[in-house]
């Protein structure tokens, strides 16, 4: 018995399984059959291999001839005859018809109907054309007129905003002016500085809890205390 | 692996030059027979692909106990009046279908079913 016919690794398999060609086809496996693959798909297939001998269960058997009556035997043998006469008639007829429709086929015929076709077919394509074109006016006149609304729309708005800027430049404007009477200039430097130097404020003041004022002294006191020392070093750390 | 047919079962349209038959293509599956009446090359395997699919045939009665066929017979005439051989079974279902003539085999069963119910009853 050849086994060339399946592969290395499914003739490993069988002889793991211990299997041959016959029984392999009820095991599910098959010529292709690879282990640990990711993908098998095993559908019930197979059959017995052309090159295995007579199974040993039907080496002497010998099948059984049918025996037809003389009767059915003429019978028959008539059927067949007319049935082979009638086929061949039948042929040739429907040979006849398709060699008819052959030769019915006419280049010029064929070509004026092509054009009458042709003809047909424009007119109606014309037709629907000219539909269409004033279905398309239509659209395209109000899909401009919606477009100019559109635009003429965003024009105003950006107009208003403008406005709305302006206005408020000119509020920002007016304010800045009213303003520029107190600020200091190189004209009137030094009267502000004299009036800062006659008007000296203390700002080193604090408010507790009871709203009793505390002034501040500078340079300020340095701790005398040895307990609160550490700590400031730690926190100057 | 099974031999998975690959191909159109509709047919491929590919006309070789050789004598084509049409015939039966076993299309179901164990135990449930399913026939394609195909035109195929007269040497191909069952399971070649066809060049074209002109009927089917179910051999199983349905539930209103119909054994169900279609054929194109246009196509039909087309390839017979092209030279292709139709197979006996074929021509049994288009005798019985009154295409051709009444196939002989159709007459033979008929005759032997007929002597098992007499021999029955």
């Amino acid at each position: 018995m050849t086994i060339s016919f399946y592969s290395f690794r499914t003739i490993q398999t069988m002889r793991i399984i211990n299997i041959n060609a016959l029984t392999m086809g009820t095991t599910g496996l098959c010529e292709t059959f690879i282990p640990n693959s990711v993908y098998t798909q095993c559908i019930r297939w197979k059959r017995k291999p052309i090159w295995l001998p007579t199974a040993k269960s039907k080496v002497f058997r010998v099948p059984k001839k049918p025996v037809i009556p003389m009767e059915d035997y003429v019978e028959l043998k008539r059927l067949y005859n007319n049935y082979r006469t009638y086929m061949t008639s039948f042929n040739a007829y429907i040979r006849q018809i398709a060699k008819e429709n052959k030769t019915q086929v006419n280049e010029t015929v064929v070509n004026e109907l092509t054009e009458e076709d042709f003809k047909a077919c424009n007119a109606i394509n014309d037709e629907w054309n000219a539909k269409i074109a004033k279905i398309r006016e239509i659209r395209l006149a109000e899909m401009r007129e919606k477009r100019k609304n559109i635009i003429l729309q965003s024009i105003l708005k950006q107009e208003q905003k403008q406005e709305k800027r302006k206005i408020r430049i000119n509020e920002l404007v007016k304010k800045v002016k009213e303003e520029s009477i107190t600020f200091i200039t190189a004209e009137n430097v030094d009267a502000a500085i004299e009036e800062c130097l006659t008007n000296i404020v203390n700002h080193n003041r604090a408010l507790d809890v009871e709203g009793n004022w505390h002034e501040g002294k500078y340079p300020p006191i340095p701790l005398v205390e040895e307990t609160q020392e550490p700590a400031a070093i730690e926190q100057q750390n | 692996m099974p031999r998975l047919p690959l191909h159109c079962s509709s047919g491929t349209g590919v006309i070789s030059p050789f004598s084509k038959a049409i015939r039966l293509a076993r299309y179901g599956c164990t135990n449930r027979p399913f026939y394609h009446i195909v035109v195929i090359d007269v040497k191909k395997g069952e399971r070649k692909p066809p060049i074209e699919q002109v009927g089917v045939y179910d051999p199983i009665p349905n539930m209103h106990n119909e054994k169900l066929v279609s054929f194109n017979f246009e196509r039909i005439q087309h390839w017979i009046a092209k030279g292709a051989q139709v197979s006996t079974p074929v021509a049994d279902l288009l005798g019985l279908a009154g295409f051709l003539p009444v196939h002989p085999r159709t007459y033979m069963r008929a005759w032997r079913n007929r002597r098992t119910v007499e021999k029955c009853s």
